[in-house]
């Protein structure tokens, strides 16, 4: 299931290595079954995991997520969107929160009053859009904008499940928040098959793996 | 004496000096020695707190730089502008909000510290990009301190979060000139910011508070790392230094803090010079009041001293003259008291030296002291001065009978009388227990008599001492210069002998006679002489023969001393043996003489004559208990028998004393000797004591014998004599027989031995030798 992980500044070193089990499907859709682990082979939640069959293809329309804003925690912390969503902040919270993110393209600010709702936030682009509130710097959470339908997070026990996923050889990628990207791929060799894997998330200790507004400048 | 004074002075000065050296400089050393420290121990812990108070200074600095950092990295607009990605977007939000917090230093690192944009001066001051940052954590927050461009900056890393760490903003400020010098000025020392190079330290930046002096630069660099305060000379001069290297720094920053000790000592010394002042005029002002003092010590010892000496010479009159309230004028008091107590005693002494204790009279001494000076006036002027000696002729039988108590009594009513006679100009001495001097200068020697006879008869008075009456009886001797003496000491002898004179004759007053001081000492060297010629066999024995009338043989003779005197010749024996006698020396001559015809007798009888030698002994000697062991140990010793002697005392010797006499006679009779009874018939013996006369022989007395004719009373007499004498069974010689006539007549009288001239005058015992054997000569055998 999909916890939220609030996740403060700082954490410790750790590897996360993914278990992805296949698991048979139906006819036409194989069904990716994967096991995040970390590299001393813990389950890892928050991981998502996004498979990139055929086109970039955009959310239908009026696709809606929901990052709920409770206990000055964004709940989930981590979520994944395809482009297109749009996302709400209902802030369930008694006090206003100013939510921001940096993350360009998709940056953008909007300021939640308790028991106001607010219009929902439409992400066009792909990409990690980390999240922050302006009056609470604890409150951190990440929208991985992808741009795929075959997406999904790892919950608590670290597992996700992708379904109808097109025979072929794929790439997957898997983000999460202290590790940063890392890409592979994926066989679906019958179409209703079910394939598991395992994948080992590892975190870099730097550069943080929050997508950085200012990565440009650090090219240079 | 003067030196002895100085001396004393100037150990005064000297100690008074040396105190007041001593106690200043040990003040002075004292004081200056603390403070000296204490300059230095207070610059020390001024460079301490200075110390303490830059880093915790700069460690504020760093805060409120961190706190400013913070609130900058809060901001949503300069968070939006960094996360706007352009780089001259995020440039001009790093200037601008840099210099709204007057940051002179702002750089944006990337997480890995990568620097990526700085403001205009951080990339002046570094050159270009500054450096990454050294520590990797983009969460880390960290103060440093770090060198740029040759200055050291102090600066602060935050991280900036977007909600992310997005990069690191480091925000510094330069110490600079103006740090150093607000740091300068609120810890008062000189501050330098040193950056640790390859060749050492160099110091880019120093301040000084305002008008100390700012050392050279140059020379900070060999300051070493010195967390304690230490003494270096820079440029010559000392200072005390302190050294804090910035620990943020890795150890390549430090702040030097310096004070200057000759600043700091600046008052020290001032104060050292003070007390060097204040030192010598005390010591100045001490030896002038220790002179002062120690003159007016000083004077008054001199005076004394002076009063002391004059004491010694016997001046006593002059007052020491010290009238003072102290110490010394208590002294110089008792001093002066001192001074009249000696003067009274000795006055006293003198008097007592000088005058006699009974009488209150001047005693013998004074009394030819007075007579000298009366002397020496009279011979000046021309004028005469009469001597009389006064002696009290009763004074011995007053004292005996009356007591001694009396007889002083009596001497000094006879010395007030005689003062009471005494003119202004005459004196009076009291010379002897019995005998005054008088001195009448200015008087007449023909007039003298009569004067000295008017003041005895005026003096002897009789008086009354106790109840009883006295009657002092006083005889005088006069003497007179000129004519009688030329001297004080011959003027009182000479009267001296006068009134031996006078009392001898029984006069009142008797005038010296010329030559009677001559006589006086010839007596005196006489008697003195005769016992030098007892030892010196000056004397001599003659021996006058016996010759016996009924055989003519000679069966004794008389021996009789002679004496030749060197110088005067022969002296009269009547002379020498009536002064022996007077003297009390005869037993010393008779002695001699027994001993002498002793030995006479025992070698004539070793050369076969049997005579008997006469010698005479004087009154004295029969007075003596022991005459009779001196005379058998004269014969014991020349083992002579006891008839070999035979003692001749004189008739009017045996009556003095008779009692004693006779007593005598009797025990030299009992051991066997003969005694004759010489020049009998002119003592005063009355015929009753004849009778118990113990004598064997009697001498009739020359003046019965000379130009004795028969039928004259002479004859009488003799005759008379010879028969008492038969009849008293004692043998009669007569003496002084020089004719035929007066050997007939005598010899008819019935005299049994004849002694004169007729037959032979004394002889040595040589010649009496010849003249015996010649006699036997013409005699006819013995029967």
């Amino acid at each position: 299931m999909r916890n939220m992980i609030a996740r403060p500044s700082s954490f410790g070193r750790f590897a996360i290595a993914m278990l992805a089990t296949l698991v048979g499907g139906d006819a036409f859709a194989a069904r990716l079954d994967v096991n995040v682990i970390d590299d001393h082979g813990r389950p890892t939640a928050d991981a998502v995991v996004s498979v990139i069959a055929g086109a970039s293809a955009r959310a239908p329309e009026g696709t809606r997520a929901t990052i709920d804003q409770r206990d000055r925690r964004f709940m989930p912390g981590v979520m994944a969107v395809q482009t297109g969503t749009a996302v709400s902040f209902p802030n369930s919270d008694d006090v206003r929160h100013h939510v921001y993110s940096f993350s360009r393209p998709n940056d953008f600010q909007i300021k939640l009053y308790h028991g106001k709702p607010s219009d929902p936030v439409t992400f066009e682009h792909s990409g990690v859009v980390s999240l922050g509130c302006n009056i609470h710097d604890g409150m951190v959470g990440f929208i991985s904008v992808v741009d795929t339908p075959f997406f999904a997070t790892s919950g608590a026990d670290g597992t996700l499940s992708i379904d109808g996923l097109p025979t072929g050889r794929h790439e997957l990628d898997i983000w999460h928040p202290d590790a940063g990207w890392s890409r592979t791929t994926v066989l679906i060799g019958n179409a209703g098959e079910t394939v598991q894997r395992s994948l080992v998330v590892t975190p870099k200790p730097a550069p943080p793996a929050a997508a950085n507004p200012l990565q440009s400048l650090f090219a240079d | 004496m003067a030196r002895s004074v100085r001396s004393f002075r100037w150990r005064l000065l000297l100690m008074v000096g040396g105190l007041t050296v001593l106690a200043q400089a040990a003040t002075f050393m004292g004081v200056l020695t603390v403070l000296g420290k204490d300059v230095r121990t207070a610059t020390a812990e001024q460079l301490d707190a200075a110390a303490e108070q830059v880093s915790d200074t700069l460690r504020r600095r760093a805060e409120a730089i961190g706190g400013s950092a913070d609130v900058l990295v809060a901001d949503f607009g300069f968070r939006s502008a960094i996360g706007s990605g352009d780089r001259e977007t995020v440039r001009s939000a790093l200037e601008n909000n840099a210099s709204r917090i007057g940051a002179d230093y702002a750089v944006l690192h990337s997480p890995g510290g990568r620097a990526i944009v700085a403001t205009e001066r951080a990339l002046e001051a570094a050159q270009g990009l500054p450096p990454a940052l050294i520590d990797g954590d983009p969460e880390a927050r960290v103060h440093a301190v770090t060198t740029l461009g040759g200055l050291p900056w102090q600066r602060v890393v935050v991280p900036v979060r977007a909600p992310t760490t997005i990069a690191r903003l480091a925000l510094g400020f330069g110490l600079d000139e103006r740090i150093a010098r607000g740091l300068a000025e609120s810890v008062n020392l000189q501050v330098s910011f040193g950056l640790r190079r390859d060749d050492g330290w160099h110091h880019p930046v120093t301040a000084g508070n305002d008008g100390e002096a700012v050392v050279d630069i140059r020379a900070l660099a060999r300051v070493p790392d010195a967390a304690d305060a230490t003494e270096v000379m820079l440029a010559n001069v000392p200072f005390l230094v302190r050294t804090v290297t910035l620990a943020d720094s890795g150890g390549t920053v430090r702040v030097v803090l310096q004070r200057s000790l000759a600043d700091a000592l600046g008052p020290y010394y001032t104060l050292r010079d003070q007390l060097i002042l204040i030192t010598l005029s005390t010591l100045l002002i001490g030896m002038l009041v220790a002179a002062w003092m120690a003159h007016g010590l000083s004077r008054p010892l001199t005076t004394l001293g002076e009063a002391a000496r004059r004491i010694e010479g016997g001046q006593y009159d002059i007052p020491t003259g010290i009238e003072r309230d102290d110490e010394i004028g208590a002294l110089a008091h008792a001093f002066d008291a001192m001074r009249t107590t000696i003067s009274e005693r000795e006055a006293r002494i003198t008097h007592l030296a000088m005058h006699d204790e009974l009488t209150g009279l001047p005693n013998q001494r004074m009394g030819m002291e007075r007579l000298d000076r009366a002397v020496a006036t009279a011979r000046r002027g021309g004028q005469a001065v009469v001597a009389l000696v006064i002696g009290v002729d009763n004074l011995s039988p007053i004292v005996d009978t009356l007591g001694r108590s009396v007889g002083e009594a009596v001497v000094t009513e006879m010395a007030v009388r005689l003062s009471d006679r005494m003119r202004e100009s005459d004196s009076i001495a009291r010379i002897g227990d019995d005998s005054f001097l008088v001195v009448l200068p200015g008087v007449a020697p023909l007039a003298a008599d009569a004067l000295a006879r008017g003041i005895v008869e005026a003096v002897c008075k009789p008086l009354v001492v106790d109840d009883a009456t006295v009657t002092p009886s006083l005889s005088t001797g006069l003497a007179a210069c000129p004519g009688d003496a030329d001297s004080a000491q011959e003027l009182v002898r000479r009267a001296g002998i006068a009134l031996t004179d006078a009392r001898d004759t029984g006069a009142v007053v008797a005038t010296y006679t010329e030559g009677r001081d001559e006589a006086m000492r010839r007596q005196l060297s006489i008697v003195a002489d005769l016992k030098r010629a007892v030892d010196q066999d000056e004397l001599v024995l003659h021996y006058q023969p016996k010759v016996s009338t009924s055989d003519g043989r000679v069966r004794a003779v008389e021996a009789l001393v002679r004496w030749i005197h060197p110088v005067h010749g022969f002296m009269p024996p009547d002379e020498f043996i009536s002064l022996a006698e007077s003297s009390g020396n005869v037993s010393m001559l008779s002695d001699w003489v027994m001993d002498r015809a002793a030995r006479q007798s025992a070698e004539w009888r070793r050369g076969g004559r049997q005579i008997a030698v006469a010698v005479n002994l004087s009154a004295l000697d029969l007075r003596d208990e022991r005459l009779v062991e001196r005379v058998t140990h004269t014969l014991q010793r020349h083992a002579l028998p006891c008839d070999a002697l035979v003692i001749e005392i004189t008739e009017s010797a045996v009556v003095e004393d008779a009692e004693l006499a006779l007593r005598t006679l009797t025990r030299l009779r009992e051991h066997g000797m003969r005694v004759s009874i010489d020049d009998f018939g002119t003592g005063q013996s009355s015929l009753a004591k004849l009778r118990d006369l113990p004598a064997d022989e009697l001498k009739i007395d020359r003046a019965f014998v000379t130009d004795i004719r028969a039928g004259t009373a002479d004859a009488m007499i003799v005759q008379a004599i010879i028969e008492l004498g038969h009849g008293l069974n004692m043998t009669i010689v007569t003496e002084g027989v020089e004719t035929l006539e007066e050997q007939t007549l005598i010899a008819s009288l019935g005299a049994d031995s004849i002694q004169g001239y007729f037959h032979s005058r004394p002889l040595l015992p040589d010649l009496l030798g010849e003249w015996l054997d010649q006699r036997d000569t013409t005699l006819p055998e013995a029967a």
